[in-house]
């Protein structure tokens, strides 16, 4: 009995809420109907359903609701999109791919062909200006450096162009080819061309043979512009500015052509490339004033001697020349061409003398080399303290100015310096970098802020021979070095030579500057109220006279 | 629910009109808070849509929508369980079952009861709120979810997580709790008795 009231009492909750199947709950209905325990507790549960039951509902807000929706709305478009073109995606990612695969093929092509297009058209190059500078003189003798080398390029292009044109029957041949540079086309019709290299050689030969078939007629004109176009070699161009320069350029000329190879034979026409003809000329030129050269040398050595070790030279030939603003190696073909010309005099004289080009700033290094001293006026050997020998403009002890400079001696110098011109561009260079070098050495070392070694540095670039703005760094620095390091009577040459050399620069005004302030009393505040008051007593004692009347 | 997941934002409108306030009521009388209610109901609501495309048909959307209320209303629970405040089960007077009307009755919404139970429901309802409050987390939610969403006793045992028969052992002790609850509220069984006289069942 009991065992079936449980049996039942487990049911009775679904009997109350219904969800017992038709015959079990006609079961648990009849069983209740004779079960007191079991109708009671149907009661119970019964009797707190209806209690709770009708509890009323409470209202949902409406805050969010309006939000709710836009939200769900626009889930339910983007659910759409998603379901109306699923495949949308897969094309979209297929084609990236499908693009960056082009793009890294396309790549790695440009980059494989490239090397090789550039590779040899710098040798067909090469080639070409090898041939091309055996031309003769008469083909620009002054021309800048690549002319050669930039005609062959110019032919090439126009032919690549030519060739292009012709198979698209586009625009006519004359018409300018664009620059092989930024032309993929023409780095691909370049790349075309390398089968026809030895199309181009061919042509080059005839051409360079036509060239030199006209060549006899031009020497007879180059006697006339052997020296100046010697000079301008060395120099540069008529506009060009800087003998330092123009070596350079003369040298650039030279590094054009090549060495060896079939030129091996002509290797001297080539260290003088574009100059062949005229070489010879400047050979037997060179060769009557050789004999006249070593009495020049003698008399130019004594002048340079004067020059190294007085700083007048330079500032009067620069001051002359124009009002520069700048360093003054940069404007003027005359002032170009006469610091060239003092180059090419130091270079000589230390041909001579190694020494003696190096004299000037080494009289204020201890110990000066004894090879400097002998061929030098005593007053330049002084110890640096000591007043140096003054020149017309008063300065001290400074290469490259001099009291005495001998504006005729370059013109002497010249013709033997043309003669050497390229060896000379040579050792300009050398020269220059040498400067360079020593410059570096001096910021490094004032960077590290060794005074000692920025000055040291500085002054081997002033032995070295630095022009225009090296030179004006390398005296700003020793000026600037001695005064830090308390030497002022060494510092003051340098500095001096600055101003007179590079009036109008900034470092001159920096020093200018610095001297002005040392020279005011550095007296505090009330000295300086002590000079208003005197100013103020002396017009104070001025009107007294005339408040007296 | 289906017709929302293929792109039908009206198909929303509907589910939300139709089943907004029932899931409104459970939170709130499953948490007690109004503010706290009103939270957790915008926040099912949202959740619904963001996973609207993992709903799958082979359960009842009425049954997935109230796991995601219930879900929110025990986090909710914990959280405020951290926060130390006082819970709305308990009384005012800071003890359990003791006198005093419970915070579940102190923000129910008197203006809401409807006008036709008239002065019966004005004086039960709070009574009623506060039993509600004063039964366990696990057994009010199965009363409220049996009682009031209808939703029957195996769905609820999908809802909350555990077996059909454990439901039914806490809807009998919740009935039992609330019947005493009543009793000891002053809720005299001739009102009980005359009452389950008019339940259908």
């Amino acid at each position: 009995m009991n065992t079936g009231v449980h049996q039942y009492e487990d049911k009775l909750l679904d009997y109350a809420y219904g969800e017992l199947p038709a015959h079990e709950a006609a079961a648990v209905d009849a069983h209740v109907r004779t079960c007191a325990k079991c109708s009671h507790a149907l009661a119970q549960i019964k009797g707190v359903r209806s209690v709770f039951a009708p509890l009323p509902m409470t209202a949902a807000p409406d805050a969010g609701l309006e939000s709710l929706l836009a939200y769900a709305e626009q889930h339910a478009r983007r659910a759409k999109q998603e379901k109306q073109a699923p495949w949308r995606r897969w094309v979209f990612a297929l084609a990236s791919a499908a693009g960056l695969l082009v793009i890294g093929v396309v790549a790695v092509r440009a980059s494989k062909e490239a090397p090789q297009s550039a590779s040899d058209v710098i040798a067909a190059n090469e080639k070409t200006a090898r041939k091309a500078a055996e031309e003769g003189a008469a083909l620009a003798p002054a021309a800048a450096t690549p002319a050669p080398v930039q005609a062959v390029e110019q032919q090439e292009r126009q032919q690549v162009w030519d060739e292009r044109q012709a198979k698209r029957g586009g625009p006519p041949a004359d018409e300018k080819p664009a620059e092989p540079a930024l032309d993929l086309n023409y780095a691909d019709a370049r790349a075309e061309k390398l089968g026809n290299k030895l199309d181009r050689e061919r042509q080059a030969k005839e051409e360079l043979a036509a060239v030199q078939k006209q060549a006899p007629a031009k020497p007879m004109a180059a006697p006339k512009s052997a020296e100046p176009a010697a000079v301008d070699s060395l120099f540069g161009d008529k506009g060009a500015p800087q003998g330092s320069a123009g070596a350079r350029q003369s040298e650039s000329k030279r590094t054009s052509a090549p060495v060896g190879g079939e030129a091996s034979g002509r290797f001297d026409d080539f260290g003088n490339a574009g100059r062949g003809v005229r070489l010879e000329e400047m050979k037997a030129k060179a060769k009557d004033a050789a004999k006249a050269e070593v009495s020049d040398k003698e008399r130019e050595k004594s002048n340079v001697d004067d020059q190294l070790n007085d700083g007048t030279a330079v500032a009067q030939s620069m001051s002359g020349s124009a009002n520069r603003p700048g360093f003054g190696v940069s404007t003027g073909n005359a002032l170009g061409g006469t610091v060239g010309e003092l180059e090419g005099k130091k270079s000589q004289v230390a041909r001579a003398e190694p020494e003696t080009a190096t004299r000037g700033p080494q009289a204020v290094m201890p110990p000066p080399p004894p090879a400097a001293q002998p061929s030098s006026p005593a007053p330049t050997q002084q110890a640096p303290s000591a007043p140096m020998k003054k020149s017309k403009a008063g300065y001290g002890v400074m290469p490259r100015s001099t009291s005495s400079f001998d504006e005729d001696a370059p013109v002497a110098a010249t013709e033997s310096i043309a003669t050497s011109g390229d060896a000379e561009a040579s050792r300009a260079r050398d020269r220059q970098l040498s400067v360079d070098a020593q410059l570096a050495q001096a910021r490094s070392s004032a960077n590290s802020g060794d005074r000692r070694g920025e000055v040291m540095a500085a002054l081997k670039a002033l032995q070295s021979g630095a022009s225009g703005y090296s030179r004006a760094e390398a005296l700003k620095r020793a000026c600037d070095g001695f005064e830090a390091l308390g030497e002022y009577d060494r510092a003051q040459q340098f500095c001096d030579a600055l101003l007179s050399e590079f009036p109008g620069t900034a470092a001159a005004r920096q020093v200018a500057d610095r001297r002005k302030a040392q020279l005011k009393p550095k007296a505090p505040a009330p000295a300086r109220a002590s000079e208003l008051d005197v100013r103020d007593n002396k017009k104070a004692a001025e009107d007294l006279p005339a408040a007296a009347h | 629910m289906l017709a929302f997941k293929s792109g039908d934002a009206r198909a929303f409108s509907t589910l939300v009109s139709r089943h907004r306030q029932p899931v409104f009521n459970f939170i709130l009388r499953y948490v007690g808070h109004r503010q706290r209610a009103e939270d957790l109901l915008q926040e099912t609501w949202l959740k619904v849509v963001r996973s609207s495309s993992e709903w799958e048909p082979k359960a009842r959307f009425t049954t997935w929508v109230y796991t995601i209320a219930r879900n929110l209303c025990v986090d909710s629970a914990r959280k405020e369980a951290f926060r130390a405040t006082d819970s709305l089960d308990a009384p005012t007077s800071g003890e359990q079952g003791a006198e005093g009307p419970s915070r579940g009755e102190l923000v129910a919404d008197e203006a809401q009861a409807t006008p036709d139970r008239g002065a019966h429901n004005a004086r039960l309802r709070p009574l009623l709120e506060r039993a509600i409050s004063s039964l366990p987390a696990e057994q009010r939610e199965v009363f409220l979810l049996r009682e009031y969403q209808g939703i029957g006793f195996k769905e609820i045992a999908e809802v909350t997580g555990v077996n059909e028969n454990t439901v039914k052992s806490r809807m009998r002790y919740a009935l039992e709790g609330l019947r005493k609850k009543l009793g000891d509220l002053g809720v005299d069984g001739e009102a009980m008795v005359d009452a389950s006289r008019t339940v259908t069942g």
